[in-house]
């Protein structure tokens, strides 16, 4: 982690481990941690929780988990998973039950459909 | 300041003077070879967790046997807590917790011997019987293999006229309860006959472990069959509190079996700086948080934590607990008996089922949504499948509206597109429709792919030939304009692919294939490093179709007023743009 990546594969797991600070509270030991799970295991999997992150191999039950408590400083997720193939992010659900369920799960806000096509007439 | 409070169950010694036939601490019950002075260790233990600003706003003594301690032992450690108590009133009362007496649990044979400092400091009593009395006869005998009830009761009669609590508890297993007859005509004898207050006294449901053979667990039906038997006796009795209350309290909600995370506030510290979950996991590697003396206080408090949660994983999450309403009050249960059983729910499920319902608890209206939290919070399973599905009560949901019109089947269809990089393959969902958002990375040296059913070029088209495959990319970084005055992402570029090109291109029996590598290259400055940028697939008809769709229906504009199409989120990579 603290070396220069030389080949893409190693740039893209440095960018998924930076990427992992935007979303939770996490040193630099863990960082390196994490970034030699995803070396050492290629089914590895992350996942992050309200409260920490997990640390498994999909395909090798009997590793033990490793179990990383870090704070999630993204209020905007409830959780992700990250694999040396993908991350995903799960959104925020904001429970009914304390008013305001958010609906849709994306934050993204794209609805670039005023571009062309003058489509974009129908605001009643 | 900002404490943590915890329970702390202090075993000052691991001694026992009897020698119960089912102990489950086995040969245990002898003192651990340790330098360290019974009061030395809770002294260090408060000291080191105050620093840490950990605090317990309960200790409680437990063995071994806490009246095996010498006189001076037993008093010194009783006036220690008592002041504790006196000097951290405020810190607990004012987190909400009450201040108790010095509180141990004993199994009262030696109780005369420190009858003396019991009555200084008022010493609330939690002693152990077997029910029925007949059975503790048997099984709770010395290591000589005496009998040790008459001595019990004599002890108890010595507390008469000391203003403290006394209660008893008894662990029931299939041997007892097979005696149920003479467990009620026992508990009616205490009441009436001694100074205990059985109105406080509880039940524990007894699990085979070390019991060495000797007893065996109750059938759920049969816990819900003692359970019933005790209120068809003692309902309406001068006894009613108790069976309402304190005797099966250990099932309802507020007991260290139905907390999140147990490891988060319950302790078990050893004389010698040993610290465990309880008396069930002591001495068991899984549920040992290490030692007072040799690590901090943090350490100690992580490995709670990390412990009994993978404990808590060993199990599977129960698919019936995601469904039963009440897992907002047991939380699945303790851990160390899950995975004792290999079960994955409470042994006591049942019984604390007909409880909840007997105290009015009601089922959870927002059931859906704990269960999403709880397994964001407690498992390792994949929160998403969780992720509550409510709809807004106002307008028909997204879901609805495409159900009533087939004609948009295909731009939220998520078996039409997948994206293919090098060796990995994404099937791409609605963004609207979908729980998650995926995001990947792409290098100059990746060989993107798009994948597209070949019968999408016909969905919503009459004529194919100018039916196109519709690519857009947007950039992270977020524009706002327009009359709306909005926040969007930025618009990057817009690919169309015709059929002709299609059918001209690489393909199988059921996808067109087109490669997309250069087109994402081509705008590599255009996109955000901080923020994911998004590409999306459609085609052109289907696109239309859902512009004219929002022209025509307020509540789908409402509903798909982002970008609806398959999508997938994505960081472009580059080594020369990295420096």
């Amino acid at each position: 982690m603290n070396k220069e990546p030389e080949t893409y594969e190693e740039l893209i797991r440095h960018k998924r481990c930076v990427d992992l600070t935007k979303h939770y509270e996490l040193s630099m030991e863990e960082l390196e941690q994490i970034y030699n799970f995803l070396e050492t295991y290629p089914q590895a999997i992350i996942f992050g929780s309200k409260v920490g992150l997990t640390l498994k191999v999909s395909d090798k039950p009997e590793i033990q988990p490793i179990v990383i408590n870090a704070k999630c400083i993204d209020s905007a997720i409830d959780g992700l998973r990250l694999s040396n193939v993908a991350l995903t992010l799960i959104p925020h659900y904001v429970p009914s039950s304390s008013g305001g369920y958010s609906g849709g799960s994306s934050s993204n806000n794209n609805n670039n459909n005023n571009n062309n096509n003058n489509n974009n007439n129908n605001n009643r | 300041m900002n404490y943590k409070f915890i329970h702390l169950l202090y075993v000052p010694t691991m001694a026992c003077n009897m020698g119960c036939k089912y102990c489950y601490l086995e040969d245990n019950t002898v003192d651990d070879k340790t330098s360290y002075k019974p009061l030395e260790t809770l002294e260090f233990a408060i000291k080191k967790f105050k620093k840490s600003n950990v605090v317990p706003f309960n200790i409680s003594l437990h063995g071994g046997e806490v009246t095996t301690l010498s006189k001076n032992d037993f008093h010194d450690l009783i006036k220690y807590i008592s002041e504790y108590y006196c000097k951290n009133k405020k810190i607990i009362t004012d987190a909400g917790f009450k201040i108790g007496s010095p509180h141990i649990k004993t199994n009262m044979y030696n109780l005369m011997n420190h009858i003396e400092t019991i009555k200084e400091y008022n010493v609330s009593i939690s002693g152990s019987l077997d029910l029925p009395l007949s059975l503790h006869e048997e099984y709770r005998v010395t290591k000589g293999n005496e009998k040790t009830l008459k001595r019990i009761l004599d002890n108890i009669e010595l507390l008469r006229d000391i203003p403290n609590k006394k209660k008893v508890s008894a662990t029931i297993f299939k041997e007892h309860y097979d005696h149920i007859d003479e467990i009620v005509e026992d508990i009616k004898f205490l009441h009436k006959n001694t100074c205990l207050d059985m109105n406080d006294f509880n039940f524990m449901i007894g699990f085979d472990y070390n019991s060495n053979g000797l007893l065996h667990h109750m059938s759920e039906k049969e816990q819900v069959a003692f359970y019933k038997r005790m209120h068809k006796e003692f309902d309406g009795t001068d006894l009613d509190y108790g069976v309402n209350g304190p005797w099966f309290d250990e099932f309802g909600p507020d007991y260290c079996t139905n907390c999140n995370n147990c490891g988060e506030k319950f302790f078990l510290l050893e004389r010698n700086g040993d610290i465990y979950s309880c008396v069930r996991g002591q001495k068991n590697p899984d549920y040992y948080y290490g030692n007072i003396y040799k690590d901090s206080v943090e350490e100690v408090l992580n490995t709670a934590r990390n412990k009994i949660f993978i404990n808590h994983n060993k199990q599977p999450f129960s698919d019936e607990c995601t469904k039963c309403g009440y897992l907002y009050l047991c939380k699945t249960g303790c851990p160390f008996v899950k995975n004792n059983y290999n079960i994955s729910k409470s042994y006591t499920c049942l019984l604390q089922k007909e409880m909840y319902k007997d105290r009015n608890y009601n089922k959870d209206e927002y059931n859906d949504e704990f269960v999403y939290d709880y397994v964001s919070n407690m498992r390792l399973e994949d929160n998403e499948k969780y992720y509550p599905n409510r709809k807004n009560g106002d307008y028909p949901s997204l879901e609805e509206i495409i159900n009533l019109d087939s004609n948009l089947k295909y731009i939220y269809d998520d078996d039409s597109f997948k994206l293919r990089i090098d060796n990995s393959e994404y099937k791409l969902s609605s963004q609207v429709l979908k729980k998650s958002r995926d995001v990947i990375y792409i290098t100059p040296k990746s060989k993107v792919e798009i994948w597209m059913k070949k019968h999408m070029i016909n969905e919503m088209c009459d004529y194919p030939e100018n039916n196109s495959l519709y690519i857009m990319l947007l950039s992270g970084n977020l524009v706002t304009y327009g009359d709306e005055n909005r926040t969007k992402q930025r618009h990057v570029a817009t690919h169309q692919i015709y059929k002709g090109v299609l059918d001209n291109g690489l393909q199988d029996d059921e996808y067109y294939i087109y490669d997309i590598s250069n087109i994402i290259k081509e705008y590599k400055t255009e996109y955000s490093e901080e923020l994911p940028n998004n590409i999306f697939f459609t085609t052109s008809s289907l696109r239309d179709y859902h512009y004219l769709k929002q022209k025509n229906n307020a509540y789908y504009h409402i509903a798909a007023i982002n970008l609806p199409f398959q999508n997938i989120e994505f960081y472009y990579i580059d080594k020369e743009l990295k420096k």
